[in-house]
This record gives C-alpha cells, structure tokens and sequence, in this order.
C-alpha cells in the first residue's frame, strides 16, 4: 500500500473547480462574458481559433458534405455551431451528422445535398449509431441497414451491415420518370 | 518520492527512435518508411471493439512500436476521468501491444460543454490536486504507464500559485507518470508570451524532470493576427529544432514525433523534415559527448589562461 491509493480530493475542490472552468468556457464560447482577471483579447482570439478549428475538423470529416454546400457551407455551419454545442462523444463526425440533420429537419428548405453528400451521411450511419443522453455518436456492433435514393444519377443505393460479415452495397438504376 | 510501482519499466527503458502521429492521410508514407521506431495513433480515431485497421497491423508486424493518444480524457477538468473513455483507451494499449498511452496536462469539458479543444488547468494547488487524483483513477485503468505532456495555450488563467515546471514536476512527481514534452508547445508558449516559458524556453526544460521523459513531439504552426497557433500544418520551424537540440543536450530523448494534420505535405517534404529532427537529435547528443570527453580527460598540467 502506498499514498497513491488513499489519496482523495473533497467534492468541494471539484465543485469549485468545475465552477470556474464553466466560466472559463462559457467565455470561450461566447454564452458567458470574460471573467475578472483575464486578458479579454486572448480569450476573443482562442475562442475564434476553437470556433474556426470546429469548422475546420467538421469539414475534414464530411468532405462531400462541405463540398455539397460549397460558399454556404461556411455560413450554414457558424449558424449551426452558435446553437448546437460539440456532441459529447464521437468528435467532428458525430458534430457533422448532427449538423446534417439540421440541414434536412428544416421544412422546406432542403439544402439540395449532393449524391456523394447523401453517401456519406448514409455510410456514417451505418457504421455509427446515436449516443443516446449524452449526444453525438458511437461505434454500432450489431445489424443495419440503410436506402438512399440518388436523383442526380437516378440510382437507388442499399446498404448492410452484418456483425462477422462486413459492409454490402447494392446500387441499382432508378428508371421510372417519377424521379 | 513517488514511483510506479504498478510498471517495471522506466523512461530509461524505451527507445521509440522517430516518430510520426499517424493519419490516415499519411498511411502510405509512413508505410513504406524503412527507419521508423514509433507512430501515435489518436485513440478516439478507433473502435477499442471494432478490428484494428490493416495499416496499423501491418506496421506492429514490422516492429513499429505504436502508442495511443488521448485527446478526450480531460484530466485536468473538474469531474472525475469517465471510465468508459479510460476503459477504451486501456484497451486499444492492449490491443496495439503499447508500451504506453499518453494524454494531455489540459481539460476539454465543463458544465456539460465540449469545447473540441485542449485548455490550459489554472494552476492552483486545487486544481492540481484534483488533477493528481484523476491521473491517479486513469493510471489504475491502464495496463501500461502513462505519459502527460505539457499544452500551448493562448490564454492564462490569473493568479497562478505556481510556476508550470512546478506545477508538471509535482504531478509528475505525485503520480510517477511519464513526459511527453511538446517542444513545439513550449516555443509557442514562448512566442505568444505565455507563462515563464516566454522569456527562456530552454531554462524551462531545466525546470523539469527529465529523467521522467518518455518522448517529445514537434510541429510547426502558422503566424495568424500576432499570435503563433500551434496548428501541425507547417514544416517545423527552425527555433522548434533548436529547442529540440537544447534539449538533447540535456538528457536522451527516447522518442521523438512529428505531429502533422491538414496540409499534408508529399512524401519527400516528410522525409527531410523527419531528417531534419533526426540531426537536431544528433547535435544535441554530440554537444553531450563533447561536454562529457572533456570532463572524463583530467587536464596534466594547468591550463594557462
């Protein structure tokens, strides 16, 4: 036995850290003002570099996505990140399929995604499902299946995936006029 | 002082050689590099259940050492490390056959928030202890030892009760972890007038533990509205190799690691980089051999002056 086993810290430390940390972050995100002793120009100039990196990562991650929107994509996504804080789990990846779903949930006002966009979201979602509470994403272990309907090439895509057996695609040509 | 009991290795033991973080945009390149010792691989890049991919197989055939990192465990932050992160990270060590994990001296969540983003602890003896007591809970999840390596910050908290040396060496020395000195971070520091580093970023690392050094990292950044923003995109500058060389004239570096994201260069602009931290290394090593020739040769008669 050794100090490193009885070592403990009282919940009022962690509160009263946690306490200004929220703070500290807030002003960071621009939801709080700049706390008392700070440099308020280096907080402005670190919560930009945060801001622009969310972006940066984000478009990293959902390349047709970002291509998809082109000039918008820049405008869309600020909008979107003022309101939406990062996803607890899962990163730029589980932070672009939410901002997806901003895209698609607004009636009316269909972004026009690209076939590839379409793709991408689709094979996200195959491989990952929703975090549940926490938000964001996690990796999925067990069965799906996903169906995208592509208009510009008029394709209907299917996809699988099966625990121990991988990934199936199917696309195939979408002849009726209805499209 | 406080050791690891838990791991019958020490920093002494390791030798990484060169290094470079893996990305999946570097796979090939780093692939086919025949001298490579070690990659980083960003732990929350991969499912600890899932198959670990065929490149990172393929480079622990070949006897490329390959260590987790952590981006998202938030050691520093207020609540206790999440044991589903620890468990994951424990895990890929495990499944990578890791001779270590390493994380950051930094906090990424408060209140609920994400920030996406590693941020400076403010440097109280509280946070330092509620620091040392998460290092402590995420050591017990891992199966090998753990390294912390010091962040750049833009920002610093007021009031601080002590110096960041002081503050890395008594966590340091408190949980027996490991170092992993981001020299990139320390020159940054240095540029944007952060902390004791700006005024003598070499003295810094005399203010440390060395003997605890598991590896470093280096990396260039970009100069953006007067301030230096520690970004992987640029070529390491050449400040960052003198430091680098300060250092190895200081204690062995077992390991050092490129760190490149976005603007990923072509393979031959990898290479000399990874040549140019390669000789860094060596002229900090031979300043050590020429200072310990010079001690271990008693002069016969007294040197005139």
């Amino acid at each position: 036995m050794n100090d490193r086993d009885v070592f403990v810290v009282s919940p009022e430390d962690r509160d009263r850290l946690a306490a200004m940390q929220a703070i500290f972050l807030q002003a960071l995100t621009g939801s709080g003002a700049v706390p008392e002793g700070f440099d308020a120009s280096r907080i402005e100039a670190l919560g930009e570099s945060l801001a622009s990196k969310r972006m940066r990562s984000m478009g990293r991650a959902w390349p047709a996505l970002a291509a998809s929107l082109g000039a918008e994509f820049a405008i869309r996504f600020a909008a979107f990140a003022v309101m939406n804080p990062l996803p607890g789990q899962g990163g730029p990846l589980a932070d672009g399929r939410a901002f997806a779903r901003s895209l698609t949930s607004r009636g009316g006002v269909s972004p026009g995604l690209s076939d590839d966009a379409l793709l991408e979201i689709m094979a996200v979602d195959l491989r990952y499902r929703s975090a549940g509470r926490e938000g964001g994403l996690l990796p999925r272990h067990g069965f799906a299946v996903r169906v995208a309907i592509l208009r510009t090439t008029r394709r209907g895509v299917l996809a699988v995936r099966l625990p121990y057996f991988g990934e199936h695609w199917l696309s195939l040509p979408l002849t009726w006029r209805s499209l | 002082m406080m050791t690891s009991v838990r791991h019958a290795i020490t920093p002494k033991d390791l030798n990484l050689g060169l290094g470079i973080g893996w990305r999946p945009e570097l796979a090939l390149v780093i692939d086919r590099h025949p001298t490579l010792g070690f990659v980083e691989v960003i732990a929350e890049d991969f499912d600890p259940e899932g198959p670990i991919p065929a490149p990172i197989e393929r480079l622990r055939e070949r006897g490329v050492v390959i260590v987790p990192h952590g981006l998202s465990l938030s050691l520093a932050g207020a609540e206790r490390p999440d044991r589903a992160r620890l468990r994951a990270l424990g895990k890929l060590a495990e499944r990578m056959g890791a001779p270590l994990v390493s994380e950051h001296i930094a906090f990424v969540r408060a209140g609920g928030v994400e920030s996406g983003h590693l941020l400076p602890p403010p440097r109280t003896r509280e946070a330092l202890n509620v620091l040392v007591a998460n290092v402590l809970e995420a050591q017990e999840a891992f199966p090998v030892p753990l390294a912390l390596e010091n962040i750049s910050t833009l920002v610093e908290w007021p009031h601080p009760e002590m110096s960041e040396a002081e503050f890395v060496s008594e966590l340091l020395e408190r949980t027996g972890a490991w170092l992993l000195l981001d020299v990139a971070n320390v020159y940054a520091n240095a540029r944007n007038k952060v902390g004791e580093q700006s005024d003598d970023p070499a003295g810094f690392f005399d203010r440390l533990p060395l003997d605890r050094l598991a590896y470093v990292h280096v990396a260039g950044g970009v100069d953006r509205n007067g301030l230096y923003h520690d970004t992987h995109t640029f070529p390491t500058p050449g400040p960052v190799l003198d430091l680098l060389e300060q250092l190895a004239s200081r204690t062995r570096v077992p390991g050092a690691l490129l760190e490149r994201d976005d603007r990923f260069p072509s393979d031959s602009e990898l290479l000399t980089e990874l040549d140019a931290i390669a000789s860094a290394l060596a002229r900090g090593r031979k300043r050590i051999d020429r200072e310990n020739s010079n001690r271990s040769i008693p002069p016969s008669f007294p040197i005139p002056r």
